[in-house]
């Protein structure tokens, strides 16, 4: 069986648990669900709202280093400090926040496999008290382009005929649904995907139990049902960016792919861009 | 007002939950020891939010008539 | 039951910290379902499924008073907290206050700019849901 390209970016809930007090170890909770750090954490871990905390109040954008720097001393995040992030759906947000800090520069950065909701059937300890860390310095020196799509990059990149995945359920992708089922307001005036986008829905990459599938079944879903080839250089995207960033984090680490971008305007970006080609079948 | 008195809320505005929220937020923030006085107002205040602050483990010290109102002194535990 | 004009002025003066704890102490106090709508829930109906969580609504008309139920799972705190205040502005009210009730009653809580717009919609489909469910009731009685 193959392991992983990069297994030591996963980490268990075990772990995670012998851990917790390790000064170094900063344990981020990153939730769809903004109340459920509220009633109840890993001891020690910080909450960081994907919504509050790091999109940009005003500009559909993400936070500046100045207002991440901010937020990270005040987080009591160290620049060197390894930041294990976990959260609820099969860590999705969790990896949203770890894909967002990366773009921000912060270099260690970890994911406890099966999120929440394995710490949680495995009856680990949870607590209420906010965890409270010396505040830090934190400096961004350099951010990292170089995993995020704008809209120009995937112009060219569908031009080249390059590989996308598009991340969002199949009724999306055909274009019978404007938007996510249940979140109709996020919706685009154009349906359809990106032409030479496949369709691998986010959370085929997710077992039941929130943890990621294996290295050879990810590789089957990936590489012998889409065709994707070690080297290619990829574009993921969803509706807003933030599934995308799941299987950003799945090809990227898991299957190891050098190139993969995630696309953050994502469909309410494209399906609303005048001109923009789509496919529909 | 009693010299143990670290802080003071009043919350005779505010109705039900937000009386219990405001204390809660404050109390939170206390060191244990340390002593809140809240002022409020008699009906579903004044019978609710002693019993509330109990169960979440602080203790009453004692309840006060001010005028139309009362003062509620808890200390954080 | 609270007056909705009452929760609504709450919910506009809270601040982030005080909106969070306001929604957890909703979402405690969400009556359980009482045992006669269990098996219905069960079996699947009654459920709002606009929403990704599982949001069940049960609505009684009788002599013009109305009573509301509901089932959210407490693994879904912001979600629970959001539908226990519907109950709680509603559950007991008359039919015509329920009609009467805003439409923009979810602008004016002012919880889509606090948390975010995607964690507040399933609500506007309970919301929706509870009025013509009242209506229809209503109708037919």
């Amino acid at each position: 069986m193959a392991e992983y390209a990069n297994p030591d970016v996963l980490v268990s809930t075990q772990w995670v648990a012998d851990h917790i007090d390790d000064p170094n170890i900063v344990i981020v909770e990153s939730d769809e669900d903004v109340l459920l750090y509220e009633i109840g954490h890993i001891k020690n871990a910080v909450k960081v709202d994907w919504q509050n905390e790091l999109q940009d109040q005003l500009v559909r954008d993400y936070v500046g280093p100045e207002k991440f720097e901010k937020l990270m001393s005040e987080k009591g995040i160290s620049n060197d400090a390894t930041v294990v992030f976990y959260g609820d759906k099969s860590n999705w947000w969790a990896c949203y926040a770890l894909w967002t800090f990366k773009v921000l520069g912060h270099e260690k950065c970890l994911i406890m496999n099966g999120g929440r909701q394995k710490w949680v059937e495995e009856e680990r300890e949870l607590t209420k008290d906010v965890a409270s860390r010396e505040k830090t310095n934190y400096k961004v020196s350099k951010t990292d382009e170089s995993i995020r799509a704008y809209r120009d990059d995937v112009s060219k990149h569908m031009a080249a005929g390059k590989p996308m995945i598009d991340v969002r359920s199949p009724k999306e992708y055909s274009g019978e649904l404007l938007h996510m089922e249940a979140y109709p307001q996020e919706g685009a005036l154009r349906g359809g995907h990106i032409p030479g986008a496949a369709n691998v829905p986010w959370a085929t990459a997710a077992n039941e139990d929130g943890t990621f599938k294996s290295a050879d079944e990810l590789s089957d879903i990936y590489e012998n049902q889409k065709g994707l080839k070690k080297g290619d250089d990829v574009v993921a995207y969803c509706r807003i960016g933030e599934r995308s960033s799941h299987t950003w984090f799945v090809l990227k680490y898991l299957l190891g792919y050098e190139s993969v971008r995630n696309y953050d305007g994502s469909w309410t970006e494209w399906g609303n861009l005048v001109k923009a080609p789509i496919e529909k079948p | 007002m009693s010299e143990k008195v670290k802080e003071q809320i009043d919350i005779t505005s505010d109705i039900c939950p937000m009386t219990f929220v405001k204390t809660r937020l404050k109390l939170e923030k206390m060191s244990p020891g340390e002593v809140l006085e809240v002022m409020l107002c008699e009906g579903e205040p004044l019978s609710n939010l002693p019993k509330s602050v109990t169960q979440e483990g602080h203790k009453v010290l004692e309840i006060i008539k001010d005028g139309s109102n009362y003062k509620v002194v808890i200390e954080r535990c | 039951m609270q007056r909705i004009e009452e929760i609504i002025e709450m919910f506009q003066s809270a601040d982030y910290q005080e909106t969070l704890a306001l929604l957890i102490d909703y979402s405690e106090d969400l009556p359980e379902l009482p045992e006669r709508f269990v098996e219905n829930r069960d079996n699947g109906f009654n459920q709002v499924h606009e929403c990704e969580t599982p949001v069940f609504i049960f609505i009684e008309v009788q002599n013009d008073k109305v009573d509301i139920f509901a089932d959210v799972p407490e693994e879904s705190p912001t979600v629970r907290g959001l539908v226990s205040i519907l109950v709680s502005a509603f559950d007991g009210a008359t039919t015509s206050e329920i009609e009467e009730a805003p439409a923009d009653l979810l602008m004016q809580l002012g919880l889509a700019q606090k948390l975010g717009i995607r964690r507040v919609r399933g609500l506007s489909a309970v919301y929706a849901m509870i009025k013509n469910e009242v209506k229809k009731q209503k109708a037919g009685s």
